[in-house]
């Protein structure tokens, strides 16, 4: 009796063990969209900066992205100005978690929340279907710490170039958007989901990340008998 | 690996194409006009009820405070369209109505002079209020004004309703005016 609890005590530890050594994280990435220098060279209505962060435990990340954004519509009659800052969390699932160079095909969902500022000056007489017998006047109407939330399907890849440099993109279905804090301006443009015609709208963008690891990353080549064929990544902490 | 990335680019390529059929129209169901109708009210011999559009006369049609005529003199409608300000919050309108119109002709050989006659007018008051809601439809289309909630504050006509609470380019009746 004495044998079998010292066989069971030394057979916990193990798998205990093995669990930390599987699940504990074994780096961090760390991005930026490279989109945002373009959009400062040649768009003069949009500027956005976003960094992406996640955490890689066994086949899954923990997501994390945080972003500031402005945007800048100026139209002869019509002004429209957008700030705010958004962020999203979410899990992605690896599908390429065998993989000796550690490239990442992933599928995942994120929730997004943006809280932004947007003001709109306008002349009355641009107003569409309206009458314009009445004279013209430039109005004003602005929302004010207003907040959305949404959900996004993600999938995407990340491809190591050299060392721990990754290149990748991440394809975005966004979809059931809720705007709150608004008053009598319906925003155009939502931080970090887009223009606010509907629900729905899917977006797009490129990441240059560089990993940071803790520590090896165990790669179980043999998936019937993972405890025993192991093999360490081919990149280097 | 290439299968993987085969794969993704499919899925890129799907979600772009979706992207860029988002639907983004100029298309806006709002506009800035109440509509007014007047009805004449019968009760028939056999006790039904009778409603039909009565044509009726106006001197002028003005938004007070602002010195805006809608209408010119001697129009003869059964509803009128009455464009509320877009830059505020409520809109009062005067109309005076008449009777009717009686033209002397006077031979004043060579020329002959006609002197118009508005018989009795009445000025009545509609003066209602709203809320606005502002859109941006698309960069290149523009922006909307959306009424809602409107709420008839002061009308002078002996019996009138509010049929519609917000102002829609579907000619859909906001306010009745009973004879």
């Amino acid at each position: 009796m004495r044998y079998i609890f010292s066989i069971m005590m030394l057979l916990s530890s193990v798998f205990a063990t093995a669990q930390i050594s599987r699940y504990a994280p074994s780096a961090v990435r760390v991005g930026v969209d490279p989109g945002t220098f373009l959009y400062q060279i040649f768009s003069q209505k949009r500027n956005f900066f976003e960094v992406e962060g996640d955490m890689d435990i066994d086949n899954f990340f923990l997501v994390a992205d945080l972003g500031i954004s402005s945007i800048t519509i100026d139209e002869p009659t019509f002004r429209y100005e957008n700030n705010g800052t958004y962020r999203r969390f979410g899990v992605d699932v690896n599908l390429m978690k065998n993989d000796p160079d550690l490239n990442v095909a992933f599928f995942g969902f994120r929730h997004g929340h943006a809280n932004f500022n947007d003001n709109l000056d306008f002349d009355t007489r641009a107003v569409i279907q309206s009458n314009t017998k009445w004279p013209n006047t430039t109005e004003t109407t602005s929302n004010n710490q207003a907040r959305a939330n949404w959900f996004e399907l993600n999938t995407g890849l990340r491809i190591r170039i050299v060392k721990q440099l990754y290149l990748g993109f991440t394809v975005r279905y966004k979809l059931f958007l809720s705007v709150k804090g608004t008053e009598d301006l319906k925003p155009y443009y939502i931080p970090g989901f887009g223009k606010n015609i509907g629900t729905s709208a899917a977006g797009f963008n490129y990441y240059i990340s560089y990993r940071l690891p803790f520590r090896k990353k165990i790669v179980y080549t043999d998936t019937k008998n993972d405890k025993t064929a192991v093999e360490k990544s081919k990149v280097k902490p | 690996m290439k299968q993987l990335i085969g794969f993704f680019t499919f899925i890129f390529l799907i979600l772009i194409l979706f992207s860029s059929c988002k639907n983004e129209d100029c298309v806006s169901s709002a506009n800035n006009y109440l509509l007014v109708t007047f009805l004449n009210v019968d009760t028939l011999e056999n006790g039904s009820i009778s409603i039909k559009g009565k044509d009726t006369t106006f001197y002028s049609v003005t938004a007070i405070g602002n010195d805006l005529e809608f209408y010119t003199k001697a129009l003869k409608k059964d509803t009128l369209k009455l464009p509320v300000n877009p830059a505020a919050d409520q809109t009062t309108f005067q109309l005076v109505m008449i009777d009717s119109i009686r033209y002397d002709t006077l031979a004043n050989n060579p020329v002959v002079l006609d002197t118009i006659y508005y018989l009795h007018p009445k000025p009545h008051v509609i003066s209602v209020s709203y809320e606005r809601k502002f859109r941006v439809i698309t960069e290149s289309c523009g922006m909307e004004i959306s009424y809602h909630n409107l709420a008839a504050d002061t009308i002078t006509f002996p019996s009138a309703a509010l049929i519609t609470d917000y102002l829609s380019r579907f000619n859909t009746t906001n306010i009745e005016v009973y004879f």
